[in-house]
């Protein structure tokens, strides 16, 4: 068993922290405090070719590995997890474009993406369907060569800056989720598509979460994703990679909370010594690495079998459940191992605290995570 | 321009890179390779990078092909006190121009390669250059550090206009450039690039054809110094230095070795101040001492 990545991997990885080094750190606690979503950086991301590494070449992809992709993630949201988050988002929404769409439909939007031109964004939640997402309400009635959407989707992160999103609405209400249908939307472009609340959060502040209103929505037939009918499925498929990448964030945050403190606790001197000499303190940090370790490994081995083309969706909940639970943990534990200076926005470990508590919720709560496993345990 | 040569320094890229695990180019070295993508831009040519070291070092190649190099060469090192000639041949082997180096990333801080190969070649040497100014014909203008260590303006060197004549060997100062990114395009054509490796037999070849020697069997080596060891270590004592220990590579070694280049005990006797720390006796007197040494034993 070879735990190493391979050289390519690590080339990938250095690219995108010295990315994520000199692009976001400088402006990170700003944006947190403005709440502005930096497109341009995206540019320059796009400009690095670090967007699109999973997806086929044929528009606009890399073709490369799926680790490839989450050690981006990670090394992004080490430095700023409300831009990281908007990337991986985005990556959920061209994943089930790949997964189902048409040629024509990933032509559409690939290339835009893969270029940091557009950010894409997932709309299924509801006011009234979030962890019961099959209760969406939202409609897409067939008229002729076109669909009408109603709705109203919320909490849709990039929602307020996305270009495209793979919507889901219901084309048929009489079969609950069973009548959920995916269709891809130019947000931007298509009239009656609005964007309404625009969410003032806890953390992740610079990710744009946003109501999307849809008021009689035209929109061209062939912009179904699929078939009819088949929405829900392709929404739950692309949310099990969807989760590898939120495990990705809570993982990054982590690690950046911890690498925060270990050099802190080295400086920081009281009754004349460095207070990392402290047992206590030294032990509550040995304890942190290795839960993080523990977390990563659980990661990597989801993204193993989902590259392998295996069946990975319960290890996307256990790799969700346990890198956002110890996301959430670690930020604790490192500003309080910092004491009052861990709760200045300086040291910027009480962001990635605020930062990690939104990991243990969205895409499927912890909750719902706890119900995929053991539902397949006990089935 | 033919090419432009980069030479890294692998065993100060890996005590430079913290972690356990984590491997790859350190700052200066990024900086040379931007640097070389400078000058190929105004002249053209191809930036070949080569690094001493063992198989494993790779991955450190793969970075600098990514990151602009054009062709990556690795070569095993030699015994301990020949990678000067190694170093000179490869840079005939790979058709350098203008060779760079790092000021501090070769042979373990001391810097004594890149005077060594400078005197090897019979090239000029320029040290402390920060910056590619201008290519035309056979000369290059480069922006280097002029004589003003510390004149009370902050700390400041005075950068000045140097005017260089190719084939040449440039010293890159510290920090002086900012590495260009690596982009996903270029880790990905990296990998579709062949490194050549030189094996210890062929690069003792080499280095024997660059000499017009049939073997580098009594050029002075860690074999050599070591019995001269008694005198050595002591002159190693009065300039501060850790004494030879039991021929392994050892940061001692690496300070006898630099004071067989001029320019190297220039470099070291300024650093010093020109005084050792024990004793009355100045870093050139100590020299002086062990070149004599050196030079009893032939």
């Amino acid at each position: 068993m070879d735990f190493a990545l391979t050289e390519q991997q690590q080339l990938i990885q250095r690219a995108a922290r010295e990315f994520a080094e000199k692009e976001l750190a400088a402006g990170a606690i700003e944006r947190d405090r403005t709440e502005e979503f930096p497109m341009d950086i995206l540019k320059k991301l796009g400009d690095a070719g670090l967007i699109g590494l999973q997806f086929p070449k044929e528009f606009g992809g890399k073709g490369i590995d799926y680790l490839s992709f989450i050690l981006v993630v990670e090394e992004l949201c080490k430095v700023d997890s409300a831009f990281g988050i908007a990337y991986a988002i985005s990556s959920t929404f061209t994943t089930g474009i790949e997964l189902f769409g048409s040629k024509e439909q990933k032509q559409r939007c690939m290339p835009r993406l893969f270029a940091g031109d557009a950010i894409g964004c997932f709309a299924l939640t509801e006011p009234d369907a979030g962890s019961d997402a099959g209760a969406a309400k939202a409609t897409a009635v067939r008229e002729g060569d076109h669909y009408i959407i109603n709705g109203t989707k919320h909490f849709i992160t990039n929602g307020a800056v996305a270009e495209y999103c793979m919507l889901i609405a219901n084309t048929d209400p009489s079969k609950g989720a069973k009548g959920l249908s995916a269709f891809l939307v130019d947000l931007k472009t298509t009239p009656g598509v609005r964007v309404g609340h625009i969410e003032n959060k806890c953390g992740i502040r610079s990710a744009k979460v946003a109501e999307l209103i849809f008021e009689d929505v035209h929109i061209p037939a062939d912009r179904l994703i699929g078939e009819e009918g088949k929405g829900f499925k392709y929404a739950l498929t692309a949310l099990n990679a969807g989760r590898l990448g939120v495990a990705a964030q809570g993982i990054g945050l982590a690690q950046a909370a911890f690498d925060t403190a270990k050099e802190y606790m080295k400086e920081r001197k009281q009754f004349g010594k460095p207070i990392c000499a402290n047992q206590y303190l030294a032990f509550r940090m040995a304890d942190l690495e290795t839960e993080i370790d523990m977390a990563r490994l659980l990661l990597y081995k989801g993204v193993w079998k989902q590259q392998n083309g295996e069946n990975f969706a319960i290890d996307a909940s256990k790799a969700k459940l346990v890198c956002t639970n110890t996301a959430m943990k670690v930020t604790t534990e490192c500003i309080q191992s910092m004491g009052g200076a861990g709760y200045m926005r300086e040291q910027q470990v009480e962001r990635m605290f605020r930062d990690a508590k939104i990991t243990q919720i969205y895409e499927g709560t912890n909750e719902i995570q706890r119900l995929i496993i053991s539902g397949d345990i006990f089935r | 321009m033919a090419s432009v040569v980069v030479y890294f320094d692998v065993i100060q890229l890996s005590n430079q890179n913290g972690k356990a695990g984590e491997r790859h180019l350190d700052v200066m070295s990024r900086n040379l390779i931007s640097l070389a993508c400078k000058m190929k831009d105004k002249a053209g040519g191809e930036i070949v990078a080569v690094l001493i070291g063992q198989r494993e070092d790779g991955i450190y190649l793969r970075e600098a092909l990514a990151a602009g190099c054009g062709r990556a060469v690795l070569a095993q090192p030699l015994q301990a006190g020949w990678d000067a000639y190694l170093a000179a041949a490869l840079a005939v082997w790979a058709g350098g121009e203008a060779l760079l180096m790092g000021g501090r990333a070769m042979d373990g801080g001391t810097s004594y390669l890149d005077g060594q190969v400078s005197e090897l070649l019979h090239i000029p040497h320029v040290s402390g250059v920060s910056d590619i100014l201008g290519v035309s014909g056979r000369q290059l203008t480069v922006a280097g550090r002029g004589n003003g260590w510390n004149h009370g303006n902050g700390g400041n060197d005075l950068q000045a206009e140097i005017a260089v004549e190719m084939p040449c060997l440039l010293t890159v100062g510290e920090k002086e450039q900012e590495a260009l990114p690596i982009s996903v395009e270029g880790i990905l054509q990296a990998f579709e690039k062949e490194i050549q490796f030189v094996a210890r037999d062929e690069g003792e070849q080499l280095a024997c054809s660059f000499l017009g020697r049939e073997s580098l069997d009594g050029l002075c080596s860690l074999q050599v110094l070591e019995e001269i060891a008694d005198e050595t270590s002591r002159a190693c004592e009065m300039i501060n230095c850790i004494p030879i220990t039991d021929g392994t590579e050892t940061e001692g070694q690496n300070t006898i070795k630099c004071i067989l280049s001029a320019n190297g005990a220039e470099t070291a006797g300024q650093e010093s101040g020109g005084k050792t720390g024990i004793g009355n006796v100045t870093y050139k007197e100590a020299v002086k001492i062990l070149m004599e040494k050196w030079k009893e034993r032939g």
